[in-house]
């Protein structure tokens, strides 16, 4: 009798998992298939998943259109058009870019897209609820077996998911375009020997996968109370783990990895307590951990979808960074006027700014701070990582507990923050930093989606919202920092002393290691040069800036607002902006600091009255230069104004060695090497 | 080398520094005035001095003799007689010859319950402010919503401060999921009105909310009297584990049950969940199974709309449908219409008089008839805009004719029974400036009530007290259980 009932209570919990594990699985399906197709991360997928929903829920809920033509619009027209634009506009010149470029560019548009989908169809003009599903009444609940009770939304769930996997089975397995596109998958160079138009299949296998996206996205969107961009990108982060469950490279094992999620959450939660701890975090946080586990603990995940392409090596390398200035006499003139802008802000923002541009002002001092830990670990170190505002969080919690509990200093506090979190990030990089490129972003990912679902919610982390936080602004001796304008002085000491050691680590053994790991690794080692070391060394610091940063902006605010300001997506978005604009020198992060504060109220909203949505829609798309210009925006115009005035003042005939020529002829001369370049930056 | 030898020893002394440094205090000290020094500020006052309860009863008396009566009564207004009353005013942001202007900051976009938060809001501040500019205004002025900021879900201190630095406002209304702001508003001492569900509001000078700062962990009678009155028993709890509010609130629930539940008809915790995954994207079937299993037939909770849609829906499908849900956040009608089947039955509580339920107030039927006459939807947030509004009014009213922002401030911090013409709990607002605790009773309402209305049939309807008395009450704080009374705080009643 027992045993009856335990295996009907786990037949139930299994039961209830299906219905969101099979949506989860066709996620996770349409992911593996653009992986698989062309070698792209596509973290776009939530944004595309979105652009579906919110169009169905446009058409159908808001405009009345019947359910069957709605998802004909949104589903079978708009998800492939997305998808192939994609394809065409932007991956398909990416083929012979990096993988971590194609990362960059697709977190880039994970942040653009939906705000210019917003935009376009003026989607936000109206708050709105009642989100349904594909199907009339789907509240209606059929018994299975008798006992067990699935509402009609959730077998529609289902029978597509598992539907569309079958679709796609037999198209790869039956049908001639499956056939090309799995020669594709295998080589494109050798299919296109064949005769096999590769751009035509890989357009046809985005479209195919966009297909998967909207699908999932019109059968998610009855979950929720209304359609927004973030409930569809933390569904991704889950079809991921799913998806690496598969290696990324299986679409059967991609379904299962996604059912099995699906299920395992449910089980899980029947059968741990829900009042221990285990209960309460398992979870949310199960599939950061599989994703982090899978990533880490499975080396075959790692093989580049390439490795097996025989003619993978026929691309030409990709575009290298242009150097820096060659003329000294124009070095430093640069610096000079460098210096007078920053001198003209400094006494605009403490003589004359209203309380108003203090505010943006000092705050754009502070996230150039936590910006120049892209400096380091991308700019210098050549990796990527995406918990940027994790580390952040965790130095303003830091402070924010030792001021509270302790009631020592903030700086101290501040301090211990850096130091925790140069400690958290060496722990982390023990299992992560070998994995390199877009692993080693997917395990950061992770670690930065586990510390939102699970470790801020605790006390001892980011205390409670009760007791009112409150971070004060320092005092050092007898120097008070509480009013705006001594605290802004602070902060750009701060930002100079964290720039003077950015310049000095480039400078030193630590940067000359990074830049010849980056260079080639084997080549590195063969000299003696112990990689991990020197990248750990770049993560802790990079981690350490990071979380001073957020100590700043804490005692900027006067308490933690995590919600606001280090939410993992926000800190995607910060990566995308400072990689955008330059990621290689302290002058780009301090830049891009201003061009997170003050360019949005200044340009957008004062000067052109926009919304500051614009702000994400512009550097999205901007972050698909990267591929091409990897030393960022900023810097690579900058560079092409230098060189022209530098050619317009040379004598006809003489060459300027390094920056003499323009940064586009550099480039295609230039055989570069990770995702920095061998070349010296401006500091 | 130089160079780093140069930076350590910059450090170095950092170092030395920090050994010796502190932390700042609060900043701008506030000083908040005693009942003396309210009263005589007030008749030093050339004008008549304020002794207001709400905008909706103030009524012309004798000035001289108020000055006794500022910070303790609910006494007849002195300054109405004054309302019509046009003094030069100089110096005073926001105000003209011709206009009070004010500022709202609401969460527009970006707002992930769906709900009209900002729209709503300002809709309300609108009719309240067309009822009064009708009458003629105030001091010779109109009241005018002059700036509509939208914060974006997370820029809210941004807003705030552009607030200040920018807008020609003297007050501003805030209703957000999120406020970053209140620091940066009460520092600068802003008059600000708002949708008070943030802890934020506890513990600042200038900040009113619709209601006063409410006690997160006390444990309070309400719950157990529902079941009680339901006939119901066995209860199920669930919050958000990630959201220390909602857990919190969670916890409160449970220890009220604990305390009240077996003296109210014998309820008990039968469930207990406060760890549930924000949004509940995966859904909640296996917490649902459990609650069912264990016999669950009243469900209180701490989260959101989606959340309860969620929740509203797994019950549904596991033939839970006789199992009451309590909603801390729906009182919305095109919500609980839109989801008519799964709610039925259902009990939810507003922290006003429900539209539903109709009292003797001038406040209400003024509410009823200019969101009539603007063609205004009636919301939750349209009602906490319409009181905002009133209790800023009732602040002026009160400074005299020569107002400020402080005499403002001061004036609403004498209020002892402000009930906002019967729409509200009475709040002493003198007593009620931090966030109570179970230590700090004090600090709280002298009385816990609720007033709720049942969903039937996809509408609200009254559910709490009866015909004119809305509210049931019980002495706050309470040792051991007992019947709520039932009451009205209409100027009538």
């Amino acid at each position: 009798m027992l045993a009856v009932e335990g295996f009907d209570k786990f037949f139930q919990a299994l039961l209830q998992g299906i219905p969101v594990g099979s949506v989860f699985a066709l996620i996770a399906i349409g992911f593996t298939l653009t992986y698989k197709t062309s070698g792209v991360f596509n973290l776009v997928f939530g944004a595309q998943a979105y652009v579906s929903a919110a169009t169905y829920f446009e058409l159908h809920v808001r405009r009345h259109w019947a359910i069957w033509s709605a998802v004909l619009v949104a589903v079978v027209v708009i998800a492939p058009l997305l998808g192939v634009l994609l394809e065409r506009l932007v991956f398909r010149h990416l083929r012979g870019a990096r993988p971590a470029a194609k990362l960059i560019t697709a977190v880039g548009l994970m942040v653009a897209i939906p705000q210019l989908f917003q935009i376009v169809a003026n989607f936000d003009r109206e708050p709105s609820f009642g989100a349904v599903g594909i199907v009339p009444d789907g509240r209606t609940v059929y018994q299975l077996f008798g006992r067990y009770p699935l509402t009609r939304d959730e077998l529609v769930q289902f029978v597509v998911a598992v539907g569309a996997a079958a679709l796609l089975a037999s198209l790869f397995t039956f049908t001639r375009i499956g056939l090309r596109m799995r020669a594709v998958v295998e080589s494109p160079r050798m299919a296109e020997l064949r005769g096999i138009n590769a751009e035509r299949i890989s357009a046809v296998s985005w479209a195919l996968s966009s297909l998967f996206a909207g699908l999932a996205g019109v059968l998610l969107a009855p979950r929720f109370v209304t359609v927004q961009p973030s409930f569809f990108f933390e569904l991704v982060v889950v079809a991921i783990a799913a998806a690496a469950l598969g290696r990324m490279v299986s679409l059967p094992w991609a379904l299962i990895g996604g059912l099995l999620l699906g299920v395992l959450n449910t089980v899980l939660a029947r059968y741990v307590p829900s009042r221990s701890i285990i209960g309460q975090n398992l979870g949310p946080s199960l599939p950061f951990l599989a994703l982090f586990a899978v990533v880490v603990f499975s080396p075959s995940i790692r093989r580049d979808p390439g490795a097996n392409d025989p003619m993978a090596t026929v691309d030409p390398p990709p575009p290298g960074i242009g150097s820096g200035i060659g003329d000294p006499r124009l070095k430093l003139a640069a610096r000079l006027f460098t210096g007078a802008i920053a001198v003209a802000i400094a006494v605009w923002g403490l003589g004359f700014a209203n309380d108003f541009w203090l505010l943006l002002l000092t705050e754009a001092v502070i996230y150039a701070v936590i910006f120049l830990s892209v400096t380091v670990f991308t700019g210098l170190g050549g990796q990527v990582s995406l918990a940027l505002a994790s580390f952040s969080a965790i130095g303003a919690f830091t402070t924010m507990q030792f001021a509270q509990r302790w009631g020592t200093s903030v700086i101290v506090g501040a301090v211990a923050g850096a130091a925790i979190a140069a400690v958290v990030g060496a722990l982390l990089s023990v299992p992560v930093l070998r994995l390199g490129g877009i692993w080693l972003a997917l395990a950061t990912l992770a670690f930065a989606l586990f510390f939102d679902a699970v470790l801020v919610k605790f006390s001892w982390v980011g205390g409670t919202q009760l007791q009112q936080a409150k971070v004060p602004r320092p005092l050092l001796g007898p120097i008070d920092f509480r009013s705006d304008k001594s605290f802004l002085v602070l902060c750009c000491v701060v930002l100079t002393l964290v720039g003077g050691v950015v310049v000095l680590v480039r400078g030193g053994t630590t940067g000359s290691s990074l830049k010849a790991l980056r260079g080639s690794e084997v080549a590195a080692a063969s000299i003696g040069l112990v990689p991990w070391r020197s990248r750990m060394i770049a993560f802790s610091l990079s981690s350490a800036i990071a979380a001073l940063g957020g100590a700043l902006l804490a005692m900027s605010q006067g308490f933690v607002n995590y919600d606001a300001n280090f939410k993992p997506f926000v800190g995607l978005f910060w990566l995308v902006l400072v990689i955008t604009l330059s990621s290689r020198t302290v002058q780009g992060a301090i830049q891009a600091g201003f061009a997170f504060r003050v360019f949005p109220q200044l340009v957008l909203i004062q000067w052109l009255h926009l919304s500051p949505t614009w702000q994400f829609v512009g550097f999205g798309l901007a972050a698909v230069s990267y591929s091409r210009h990897p030393e960022g925006l900023l810097e690579h115009g900058q560079r092409r104004l230098l060189a022209r005035f530098e050619r317009s003042v040379e004598p006809r005939g003489r060459g300027a060695p390094g920056a003499g020529a323009g940064a586009d002829d550099v480039a295609s001369a230039s055989a570069a090497v990770g995702l920095g370049a061998d070349r010296e930056a401006v500091s | 080398m130089r160079r780093q030898i140069r930076l350590g020893a910059t450090a170095l002394v950092l170092v030395g520094l920090v050994a010796g440094c502190g932390n700042a205090k609060d900043s701008a000290p506030t000083t908040v005035p005693t009942v003396a020094t309210v009263a005589a500020t007030t008749a030093a006052a050339t004008t008549a001095p304020p002794a207001v309860t709400d905008g909706s009863t103030a009524a012309a008396t004798d000035t001289a003799a108020t000055d006794a009566a500022v910070t303790t009564t609910l006494e007849p207004a002195t300054t109405e007689g004054l309302r019509n009353v046009n003094q030069p005013i100089s110096g005073v942001k926001g105000v003209s010859d011709t206009e009070i202007k004010v500022t709202s900051i609401a969460t527009k976009t970006g707002n992930p319950l769906g709900t009209n938060i900002a729209g709503a809001y300002t809709d309300g501040i609108k009719a309240y402010f067309a009822w009064r500019n009708d009458e003629g205004g105030i001091y010779g002025r109109k009241l005018v919503l002059a700036n509509e900021r939208d914060d974006q879900l997370a820029k809210n201190n941004e807003e705030a401060q552009a607030m200040i630095s920018q807008d020609d406002s003297f007050a501003a209304f805030v209703a957000t999921l999120l406020f970053s702001g209140a620091d940066t508003l009460d520092q600068n001492g802003i008059p600000t009105f708002g949708w008070g569900i943030h802890p934020e509001f506890g513990g600042k000078r200038n900040l009113f909310g619709h209601v006063a700062p409410t006690c997160f962990l006390c444990a309070v009678p309400n719950i157990p009297y529902i079941a009680e009155k339901l006939g119901l028993t066995k209860v199920g709890v669930l919050a958000y584990g990630v959201s220390e509010n909602s857990k919190l609130c969670g916890d409160a629930i449970k220890s009220s049950v604990e305390k009240f539940g077996p003296a109210a008809g014998g309820s008990e915790i039968a469930f207990f969940d406060v760890g549930l995954p924000f949004g509940l994207a995966a859904g909640i079937a296996p917490q649902v199974s459990e609650m069912k299993d264990k016999g669950v037939q009243l469900v209180a909770t701490c989260i959101d709309l989606n959340g309860m849609k969620v929740l509203g829906e797994e019950l549904h499908k596991q033939g839970m449908d006789d199992v009451v849900m309590i909603h801390p956040n729906t009182y919305n009608a095109d919500f609980v219409a839109a989801n008519a089947e799964i709610f039925e039955g259902d009990i939810v509580l507003p922290s006003f008089v429900p539209f539903e339920a109709k009292v003797d107030s001038e406040i209400q039927s003024k509410f009823f008839e200019y969101t009539d006459k603007l063609g205004v939807k009636r919301e939750e947030l349209t009602m906490v805009g319409f009181l905002n509004a009133n209790l800023f009014f009732t602040g002026l009213l009160g400074a005299g004719p020569q107002f400020d922002r402080a005499k403002v401030v001061d004036t609403l911090r004498s209020l002892t029974g402000y009930n906002a013409g019967g729409m509200i709990i009475p709040i002493d607002w003198n007593r009620q400036l931090n966030l109570p605790t179970p230590e700090t009773p004090q600090d709280g309402y002298s009385q816990t009530c609720i007033t709720g209305v049942q969903v039937k049939g996809g509408t609200f309807q009254q559910w709490t007290g009866s015909a004119g008395k809305p509210w049931e009450c019980w002495p706050n704080p309470l040792d051991a259980y007992a019947q709520p009374t039932e009451q009205a705080f209409a100027p009538s009643a």
